[in-house]
């Protein structure tokens, strides 16, 4: 096996001697600021972190251990604000669950026809739907329970069937 | 302690748009005391409006032969009638009321006329033509009323009642408009029989 050393140059790699360039000098002063400061993120600084606390573990520095405590807080405060949004929700739909059962109840308030023999009975109602026009101004009273009066004697009558079980 | 707030602001709402359909003032289908369901139709209803029935023909027999003060006597039998209760007899009842109110205001009797519709106001809440009528004939009167006052010299008790003759024969309107929107609506359910 040769040594690299002993290779020509290769004209498109950088030689390792030669100065550093600007964008090189820009990354290590980040990677220098982040290593004094964990609160600044970088992979960098991370690793070389990872790797020192591999080789020599040391307890954490007051700061870095406010800035792991500041991250985990982050995210807790984000869970929590997710919470209060699904609990909203969970309100917002209770809220409408509970006014379709008032408008359930309202409009199930009326009682269910009574049955005989499976048959619903005829029951006491309106005799609104027997008239097609407003009243006249005057007179019509007798007509009105003369028709009000067949009606409900032939709903009686379909009652008292319903009753004897022959219809 | 806000979103708390905010949710029982909400439940309020919800539930009053739940109740909001049963106080519209075009219709109140769909609510407990619009479309009242009763007992099953029985004898005892049965026997009341046959005997309403007779009474109203025997006020007919009576008015033909120009006994006004006889016809007011069945129909004053006719509203004290024992009577179950059902819707048909309160409609029953008052029409029944209307015509005695119709009655008494044709023997001058305006005061009269005005306690029977007032009463059969009572028994018909809904818009259903015979509260509409009983809106009618209480205009009826008012407007007789205004023409007394106006010949007795109360200039401005007249107006007065003239105003209120319109504004009830208005209202009569409104609410005949109600009962054939509704009927409209239902396509003439239970008409046939």
């Amino acid at each position: 096996m040769s040594d690299p050393r002993d290779r020509p140059e290769d004209p498109l790699q950088p030689s390792p001697d030669a100065p550093a360039t600007e964008e090189e000098l820009a990354q290590s002063a980040k990677l220098r600021e982040a290593l004094d400061d964990p609160g600044r993120p970088n992979d960098d600084a991370e690793l070389a972190r990872a790797m020192s606390s591999a080789w020599s573990p040391r307890d954490l520095s007051a700061e870095a251990h406010r800035t792991l405590v500041d991250k985990a807080l982050l995210h807790h405060d984000a869970r929590r604000r997710r919470n209060r949004v699904i609990r909203a929700s969970f309100g917002a739909s209770a809220v409408l669950a509970l006014a379709a059962a008032v408008l359930l109840y309202v409009r199930s308030d009326r009682q269910p026809p009574e049955t005989v023999h499976g048959t619903a009975m005829a029951i006491s109602r309106s005799t609104q739907a027997l008239f097609q026009d407003p009243f006249a101004p005057s007179g019509g009273e007798s007509a009105r329970i003369d028709r009000i009066a067949m009606a409900r004697a032939a709903d009686l009558r379909d009652n008292q069937f319903a009753k004897w079980g022959v219809r | 302690m806000k979103l708390g707030w905010l949710i029982l602001a909400v439940a309020v709402g919800g539930s009053s748009v739940a109740l909001a359909g049963c106080r519209g003032e075009g219709s109140t289908a769909g609510c407990p005391s619009a479309e009242p369901a009763g007992p099953p139709v029985d004898e005892a209803l049965m026997a009341f409006l046959s005997a309403a029935r007779a009474l109203h023909h025997e006020a007919d027999v009576r008015q033909s032969a120009n006994d006004t003060a006889g016809a007011i006597a069945s129909l004053e039998r006719l509203v004290a009638l024992p009577a179950p209760t059902a819707v048909e007899v309160d409609e029953v009842i008052a029409d029944a009321r209307a015509r005695l109110a119709e009655l008494r205001l044709g023997q001058g009797d305006v005061d009269g006329a005005d306690r029977d519709v007032h009463a059969g106001l009572q028994r018909v809440k809904g818009p259903t033509y015979f509260r509409g009528h009983l809106l009618e004939v209480e205009g009826l009167l008012e407007e007789a009323r205004a023409g007394a006052l106006a010949d007795a010299g109360k200039s401005e008790e007249a107006t007065r009642a003239r105003a209120k003759a319109v504004d009830l024969l208005e209202e009569a309107v409104k609410v005949q408009e109600r009962v054939i929107d509704r009927a409209l609506a239902d396509g003439g359910k239970d008409g046939d029989r």
